[in-house]
């Protein structure tokens, strides 16, 4: 692996004439009234207190065992901007792939818990049977296992009793006030019905859950508005994220929003959840803990298994016949063996997808934050140059230092887009 | 000079954190968490 972290990994950001962030792996300072040398002072401090953090591992060892499945490339909305062309192809997992996949992953790990999450490709619900015998599978040969289901949201009271008793951690996606027109059935027609009802459904039922949030070139514009929507239906957690159309994906490039209308949205709408008082907190790839750590797990930390046993490094990619599938498809499940086979060659080329490797990141004080963004929209847009989208690092340079801006003005906003931290 | 510091880890500081781990719901065991999968949309 070829990361060289810069000896510093302090980097600072002035925010007006007497503020300034500091932001070191987990921790964010926040300096008012302070001075050149006060910021020198400071870094001094916390670069003593920094240890060979290079030194260590970039996979943890101790982390529980993941798996993801993705049970179907079908599915049942034929959302505008989908990235993996769900229900174009009608190809379902079979329950000995599945339980293969499960096989396979209990031979390589220790772990006693298994985090088991469900993903498109398609609408993982669609493929219903397989996902349950996933789970009541891997509870015979894990002590613990977690389920999460990223799903469009279209289920009925059988799949919803499954998600209460299986305490399945949900990801559903709507799209506010656009969510007719961005979410259709095949036939064109509307979905919000039904996706609405089951939101209601897991906040009645105490589910817990974020909603996923596709901000277009035609919703970016409602932003503030779905906010009051998402409030008032009872979503907790909201995540909003730009639409990318890429060479797969259904749509075109026109549904893209600017990174200046993306942002100034976005930031509205963070003053408008604070002006309301309203009970949301935001998450946004554009902003996470400082760590010197990858962005995803692309390095070949993600086992997702594709319908046809493929062992796929990102979810855009599933098909053999789609373009970066020589690398992206890094392994295959030999089913017969129930056993993971990796391509060692694309597995070198993904483990390169780090920061410290980007040109354009290297004296970047975002880059612990931003993390160089999407991999997988660096290398649509790139290749693999390791060469940052200039998309998302334009809309992390616009979104960042303008959230630093409201925190130093109001603590309160660092509630909305933090979480699992302390003050001090 | 005033100073507020949101420290995440307090427990284990120095942890590389292997990955991006989202700023909110961390607690959760989402897709996006900080073990694996996508933080920017669908999957992992």
């Amino acid at each position: 692996m070829e990361r060289n972290l810069s000896s510093t990994i302090i980097d600072v950001i002035k925010i007006n004439k007497d503020a300034y962030v500091l932001i070191v792996p987990n921790k964010l300072i926040f300096l008012f009234d302070a001075t050149e040398d006060d910021v020198r002072a400071i870094i001094e401090e916390e670069q003593n207190n920094i240890y060979d953090l290079e030194a260590q591992s970039c996979v943890d060892a101790s982390f529980e065992a993941e798996l993801t499945l993705i049970p179907t490339l079908d599915c049942n909305l034929r959302c505008i901007y989908c990235y993996a062309r769900g229900g174009d192809d009608k190809i379902y997992m079979s329950k000995e792939v599945a339980k293969a996949a499960i096989d396979a992953i209990r031979k390589i790990s220790d772990a006693q818990v298994l985090s088991l999450h469900f993903a498109g490709g398609g609408e993982p619900f669609v493929n219903f049977p397989v996902m349950d015998f996933a789970v009541q599978y891997a509870r015979q040969l894990f002590r613990q296992v977690n389920v999460a289901v990223v799903t469009n949201g279209i289920f009925g009271r059988e799949q919803l009793e499954w998600i209460v008793e299986n305490n399945v951690f949900v990801r559903i996606s709507c799209d506010g006030v656009a969510h007719d027109y961005q979410r259709p059935f095949p036939d064109g027609s509307p979905s919000r019905t039904i996706v609405e009802a089951n939101i209601k459904n897991l906040v009645n039922l105490n589910v817990e859950f974020m909603v996923q949030w596709v901000i277009t070139s035609i919703n970016v514009q409602s932003m503030v508005e779905s906010v009051d929507y998402f409030a008032d239906l009872g979503v907790k957690i909201l995540k909003p994220e730009p639409a990318h159309i890429s060479e797969t994906c259904r749509g075109s490039k026109e549904l893209v929003p600017s990174p200046e209308e993306f942002a100034h949205n976005f930031i509205e709408m963070l003053k408008h959840i604070v002006a309301k008082d309203l009970s949301l907190k935001i998450d946004t790839s554009y902003l996470s803990r400082p760590t010197v750590g990858y962005y995803c797990g692309v390095y070949g930390a993600n086992l997702m298994i594709t319908p046809n046993g493929d062992i796929t490094a990102c979810i855009e990619i599933t098909r053999r016949s789609e373009p970066l599938s020589d690398v992206m498809l890094y392994g295959r499940l030999l089913v017969d063996q129930a056993k993971f086979v990796f391509n060692d060659t694309a597995l070198a080329k993904l483990r390169l997808l780090h920061f410290a490797n980007y040109s354009t990141c290297k004296q970047c004080p975002l880059r612990l934050i931003c993390k160089g963004g999407c991999p997988m929209q660096n290398i649509w847009e790139c290749g693999f140059s390791l060469t940052r989208s200039k998309y998302t690092c334009q809309l992390a340079k616009l979104i960042i230092p303008r959230v630093f801006s409201l925190i130093v003005e109001d603590l309160r906003y660092s509630e909305i887009v933090f979480d699992d931290f302390d003050v001090c | 000079m005033k100073k507020i510091v949101i420290q995440w880890n307090k427990k284990n500081p120095n942890d590389s954190g292997a990955q991006s781990k989202r700023l909110t719901g961390a607690a959760h065991p989402g897709c996006c968490r900080e073990k694996g999968g996508c933080p920017k949309k669908h999957g992992g």
